[in-house]
């Protein structure tokens, strides 16, 4: 789904695909099925969705980390370069250096072997060729960079010694480390306390502004994403059902599903008053898709095209797009 | 690290104090010691009399404490009744060759372990894989001395390559050392290959991948580091079956080791050298586990806290 932005993009996706075969050997799993949006340099999108909708998927296959025996297809154009035709060594020196990620849990992305300081100084040091004082200076801006006290001392520490908040700001610190042009975060508080969730977000949004980052935030909970991100883009059974500036999607969400998701999140800062309502039924498996739209099945609104043919995207205002029937009527 | 290595030497030596009474217990077992040393015509007096020279008539426990007072105090395990000089000269002088033996085939296991581990996960499920996994399959089912009988056969009388036994050049060693290893390269091939693959999947080598370290560094450096955690906890177990594995090779090799000599003594019956024999072995056991130990602290910083 096409997402016109103002500025020109550093990060542009078409019609980005990812199948991958069940282990039951069965049919192709379409896990990111036509993914297409455009994002520029200080701008940030947040994808949001149930799990196994396809948001990590998506992640790994901008990263073009997809799982070996993956079908791919679509393209993805980074700073004007095409990562679908780069060999493995070409998207090595792209990792890292122009497109980086942040992962959900802190406390496993680290190597517990290897101290903070040879694990920050890795990066620099292959993508960057720094070394001695030049490479250790960066650190010491780079974890200051993060809000984390005493830098010296800690790049002697091993992940151990360090709490998840801690180490969230470590993993940061590294993934911003060669100035990437896009920063990808996938679900990067739901590892964390409570408490230090609010922190981290500050921080990212904070790092985002500073360094002129595009930023995508993957997350389940939209709270997290309303928080910090300028677009929103919901997914569902690896689509984009809807996508568009936040105010716009937050007062006018004109997707079923999109409205069931917001209407189903707790509003922070506010107490809520009685349960929460759901959304019935569960995703459905990527095996078994219905025809027509995906959420059908689900929808309180599907009528009879619904189940027969699959929507294209229809344009609800400028920069407002949905997958969905009503939209059309 | 320092308070670690204490503690681990701590309990080192409860573990050979520990071994000490097992071996005094076990040869008081095995038998009335006083009937080998007296004439088959002996009265009932003269039997009293050996006992009370040798102190078996007095209680167990001070039995074992002036035993323990020699040992410890003393390194005096007695007299070997079959070679006439001091048992722990005997097992000494020996120690040197089955040591030999051991560590070569220790070196060999581990270099073929880990070296076909990694190989194996590299290519999992593919041909090297499958291959390198019925080859260690079968080697560790094979019975040690049926291969070593094998290889005499094939590569000493056959072939002619290498002497059929005995401790003469470095050629004689070949033959036992790879039969040592055969078993424990196959354990450590297996447990390097499912090490390796947990480490290739973990969460910490994906975020090596999106941060786009050279795959090498991932592989030999990350990958293989946290994969030796569980390749030393099993190096360090097959050190002790290494020596035990050694005993059977060394009799079918002629190997003039510690192997040989505790057979040999246990037929005798001469309980010094036996005794000798079992506790040098175990207290070499207990060393090398504490050196295992040890290198736990220097492979993983997470251990030097505990």
């Amino acid at each position: 789904m096409s997402l016109p932005s103002t500025a020109k993009p550093v990060l542009e996706v078409r019609e980005l695909k990812t199948w991958l075969r069940g282990h039951d050997g069965g049919a192709l799993l379409k896990v990111v099925d036509g993914i297409s949006f455009s994002l520029a340099a200080g701008e940030s999108l947040g994808i949001i969705g149930e799990s196994g909708s396809g948001k990590s998927m998506t992640a790994m296959s901008l990263m073009r980390l997809t799982p070996l025996d993956a079908q791919g297809g679509g393209s993805v154009v980074l700073e004007g370069e095409h990562l679908e035709n780069k060999s493995a060594h070409e998207l090595r020196s792209i990792r890292g250096r122009r497109i980086a990620m942040i992962l959900q849990d802190p406390m496993v992305a680290l190597d517990p072997l290897f101290s903070i300081g040879d694990q920050l100084a890795a990066p620099l040091a292959n993508h960057l060729n720094l070394s001695g004082d030049a490479l250790e200076a960066r650190m010491i801006e780079l974890l200051t960079a993060v809000g984390i006290a005493a830098p010296a001392d800690r790049l002697e520490q091993y992940p151990h010694e360090m709490s998840g908040g801690m180490l969230q700001r470590v993993v940061s610190a590294m993934a911003i480390s060669c100035d990437p042009a896009v920063l990808i975060a996938d679900e990067p508080t739901t590892g964390l306390d409570v408490t230090v969730q609010a922190q981290f977000l500050d921080l990212l949004e904070d790092l985002q502004r500073r360094r002129n980052l595009a930023l995508i935030l993957i997350t389940h909970d939209v709270g997290v994403a309303v928080r910090i991100c300028q677009r929103i883009a919901v997914m569902y059974a690896g689509r984009i059902v809807e996508a568009g500036p936040m105010e716009d999607v937050l007062e006018r969400p004109a997707h079923p599903y999109t409205q069931l998701l917001l209407a189903s999140a707790p509003h922070m800062g506010g107490m809520q008053r009685g349960s929460l309502p759901t959304i019935p039924g569960t995703p459905p498996h990527l095996g078994r898709l219905p025809a027509g739209c995906a959420f059908a099945p689900r929808c309180p609104q599907a009528f009879d095209r619904c189940r027969v043919d699959t929507p294209p995207e229809f344009a609800v205002s400028a920069k407002h797009s949905a997958r969905c029937w009503l939209v059309a009527q | 690290m320092l308070a670690y290595a204490l503690k681990r030497i701590q309990l080192g030596l409860i573990a050979i104090l520990v071994v000490s009474v097992f071996v005094f217990i076990a040869v008081r077992l095995s038998g009335d010691v006083s009937l080998m040393l007296v004439a088959t015509d002996a009265t009932p007096e003269e039997l009293a009399t050996v006992r009370h020279e040798l102190g078996l008539d007095r209680p167990l426990a001070v039995q074992y404490g002036l035993f323990a007072q020699r040992v410890f105090l003393h390194g005096d395990f007695g007299t070997s009744m079959r070679y006439g000089v001091p048992a722990l000269d005997v097992v000494l002088g020996r120690l040197p060759a089955t040591i030999q033996l051991a560590g070569l085939a220790f070196a060999l296991a581990l270099l073929l372990g880990i070296g076909c581990g990694v190989i194996a996960a590299l290519h999992r499920d593919q041909w090297p894989d499958k291959i390198l996994r019925s080859v260690a399959a079968l080697g560790q089912s094979t019975p040690n001395f049926w291969i070593g009988m094998m290889f005499v056969l094939i590569f000493a009388v056959h072939l002619g390559w290498f002497p059929t036994g005995g401790r003469g050049s470095l050629s004689s060693l070949v033959l036992p050392a790879i039969t040592l290893a055969i078993p424990s390269s196959a354990s450590i091939l297996r447990i390097t290959r499912s090490a390796m693959i947990d480490a290739l999947g973990s969460e910490s080598v994906n975020f090596l991948r999106v941060m786009g370290t050279p795959e090498r560094d991932i592989v030999w450096q990350h990958a293989l580091r946290n994969a030796l955690i569980p390749v030393v906890a099993l190096a360090g177990i097959q050190l002790g079956m290494l020596v035990g594995g050694a005993l059977i090779v060394e009799i079918v090799f002629s190997w003039p080791g510690l192997g040989t000599l505790l057979v040999d003594a246990i037929n005798r019956r001469d309980y010094s050298l036996i005794q000798a024999s079992v506790f040098v072995t175990s207290t070499f056991l207990v060393f090398l586990n504490l050196m295992v130990d040890l290198l736990f602290g220097v492979i993983d910083p997470r251990i030097s806290y505990r």
